[in-house]
């Protein structure tokens, strides 16, 4: 606070300087054109005049508008009230100063007032022109710093999307059974390896783009499902089930994803006999409803009962693209395993 | 006599690739492989091997699960154990510290050729004893290090459904917790519920001073604890106040009911 009020002061002796400059070229005009007593006399008359002029004025704003440009309507009356008695005290003080006898010369007091007028207003309109050149550049080194901010936290989002969505895990553990399949079966590790790409490549674009189709998102759920299923063998079945009718609808990219990281992790992969994941998408009244079913252990079940981020994440995104018109269900299958329901609003 | 060792490991590619990794390694080692911790543990008990190779995330029986139920119930001739893990998981640095080994997947040619020396000079040596309990502390330290961070505050009450009620049960009126395969039986002097929470996420939200997992299904409550004994094979048991079942002690938390 403090320093904000000492701020709003950092440019008042250089104000103070340029009127000192100016006073004394009106003292030079004045001399020049044969008004007023001599240079010394004019010189003595307009500092003591303009400076006073200049101290109400620029004082007075600073404390009424600190690091402001002040509003115009009251910043006139400042100034006009200013001047008339800068105008006053002013030629006292020079009177005194120069021995020239008070208010000699009605006639020429007014002049004086005259030439206080126009040369105050004018020196106050260069001020003001001044200071707000110099806000706009204020404003301006603000507003990039402003942008570039926003534009760290997209970059720290994306980020957070990708590590959310490829997990350390997963990468190596795929990169693991690479290894163990080229020897064995060359073909194979080449299918997974394309499978590999597919889905990272997916990954990468879906951070960059806003909206992904169902049929991209189904393919990409499919190439992630084919690396899972690799890996564990028998133990993982999955069906993905698109309507023809849905495939351009339009939703966030790698919604789904975390669901059926979810359903593998914690459903079927802890599972000893493994089980099936199923991703379901329909359209009901106005909402398109994607569902991910697994017939795994179920909540509560294992050890590896995750913290919900995946759960967090996903609700997190659909409250930023859709606020409450979107909605996440966790809910147990009688049978086993957990269902998610994802409900969109259509055409959205 | 062949010296003999176990894989257990779920993904089969990488169980298949690390048995044709050992057998260029070790040729003479005779290997089995089961494709989960339970299967795996049937199997040691059947036969124990010398050699354990196990992974860590498996379902069943996790790897560090499936280490202290060998040294429960092997005692002595629990195999040598070598954890064999992605990078990114558990704390690395645990291993470090390692009276037994452990290898990175996938398991490359060099780094296990150290692994087998190792472990080759470790069966020569066996006969001088010390073998089990390296293994036991070096397990608590890895369990440890695995257990969920505790968050927030520390539970008061349990909520259990009882038909259509919801029982509060306080946290000082349990005797002990036992993990039942989906649920955690909550049991109390006068009887027993049935929660949804899973014994580990509850264990991180009970009162520590109060609460200690005895054993890999097992939490008790040390309030409610009569005594500890321990049978002539050195397994311990504890005895309760208000029950009248005795629970058994893992010989990785064996070390809590020391004599002082």
């Amino acid at each position: 606070m403090r320093s904000e009020r000492l701020a709003a002061f950092s440019s008042l002796p250089w104000n103070g300087l340029y009127t000192a400059i100016f006073n004394t070229g009106i003292a030079a005009v004045l001399t020049a054109v044969g008004f007023g007593g001599g240079f010394v006399v004019n010189f003595v008359y307009s500092q003591c005049i303009g400076l006073s002029a200049w101290l109400l004025t620029d004082g007075t704003r600073r404390l009424l508008w600190p690091g402001k440009i002040p509003p115009w309507g009251p910043m006139m009356a400042l100034a006009t009230g200013s001047l008339f008695f800068a105008w006053l005290g002013g030629s006292w003080l020079a009177a005194l100063l120069c021995q020239t006898g008070r208010a000699a010369n009605t006639e020429r007091s007014l002049t004086v007032l005259l030439i206080t007028a126009a040369a105050g207003f004018t020196i106050g309109l260069l001020f003001r022109e001044r200071e707000k050149v110099a806000h706009l550049e204020v404003e301006a080194a603000r507003e990039r710093g402003r942008a570039e901010t926003v534009e760290r936290q997209i970059a720290q989002a994306r980020l957070k999307l990708l590590q959310a969505q490829i997990e350390p895990h997963f990468l190596f553990n795929t990169l693991a059974n690479l290894h163990a399949l080229i020897p064995v079966n060359p073909a194979r590790a080449q299918v997974m390896l394309d499978e590999l790409n597919d889905f990272l490549r997916a990954a990468f674009a879906a951070v960059r783009k806003e909206r992904n189709t169902l049929a991209d998102e189904f393919g990409l759920l499919r190439a992630y499902l084919e690396i899972i299923g690799i890996r564990m063998g028998e133990r993982l079945r999955f069906r993905l089930e698109l309507p023809e009718s849905l495939a351009d609808l339009a939703l966030p990219p790698m919604l789904l994803q975390p669901l059926v990281e979810n359903a593998v992790k914690h459903g079927v992969e802890p599972k000893i006999e493994g089980g099936e994941v199923t991703v379901r998408a329909s359209a009901e009244d106005s909402c398109l409803v994607l569902t991910v079913a697994d017939t795994g252990l179920g909540r509560g079940a294992s050890d590896t009962a995750g913290t919900g981020a995946g759960v967090a994440h996903v609700r997190e995104r659909l409250s930023g693209v859709y606020g409450d018109a979107a909605s996440l269900e966790l809910a147990d299958n009688p049978a086993g395993g957990v269902t998610a329901t994802l409900r969109l609003p259509l055409g959205k | 006599m062949k010296p003999s060792a176990l894989i257990a490991e779920d993904e089969p590619l990488l169980a298949r690739s690390l048995e044709s990794a050992l057998a260029d390694a070790w040729p003479e080692l005779e290997v089995v492989a089961a494709a989960n911790g339970l299967e795996a543990l049937a199997a040691a008990e059947r036969s124990p091997p010398d050699i354990a190779f196990l992974d860590i995330r498996m379902p069943g029986l996790n790897g560090l699960e499936l280490a202290a139920e060998l040294a429960d119930r092997l005692g002595e001739r629990v195999p040598a154990i070598v954890f064999v893990t992605a990078p990114d998981e558990y704390a690395l640095k645990a291993f470090d510290h390692a009276a037994v080994d452990y290898v990175l997947k996938p398991v490359q040619a060099a780094r296990l050729a150290r692994t087998v020396e190792r472990l080759r000079e470790r069966l020569a040596a066996r006969r001088s004893g010390g073998h089990l309990s390296a293994l036991v502390a070096q397990l608590r330290e890895l369990i440890a290090a695995d257990s969920p961070k505790r968050s927030g505050e520390p539970l008061r009450y349990l909520r259990a459904g009882v038909g259509n009620a919801v029982r509060m049960i306080p946290v000082e009126e349990v005797c002990y917790f036992q993990a039942a395969d989906k649920y955690t039986s909550v049991v109390t002097r006068g009887g027993e519920a049935l929660i949804r929470t899973s014994l580990r996420e509850l264990l991180a939200q009970l009162p520590p001073e109060r609460f200690r997992q005895i054993h890999r299904g097992t939490v008790v409550n040390l309030d409610e604890i009569a005594a500890a004994v321990r049978d002539e094979a050195g397994r311990i048991s504890i005895t309760l106040k208000g029950r009248k079942e005795k629970l058994a002690v893992s010989r990785v938390f064996a070390h809590l009911f020391k004599q002082m």
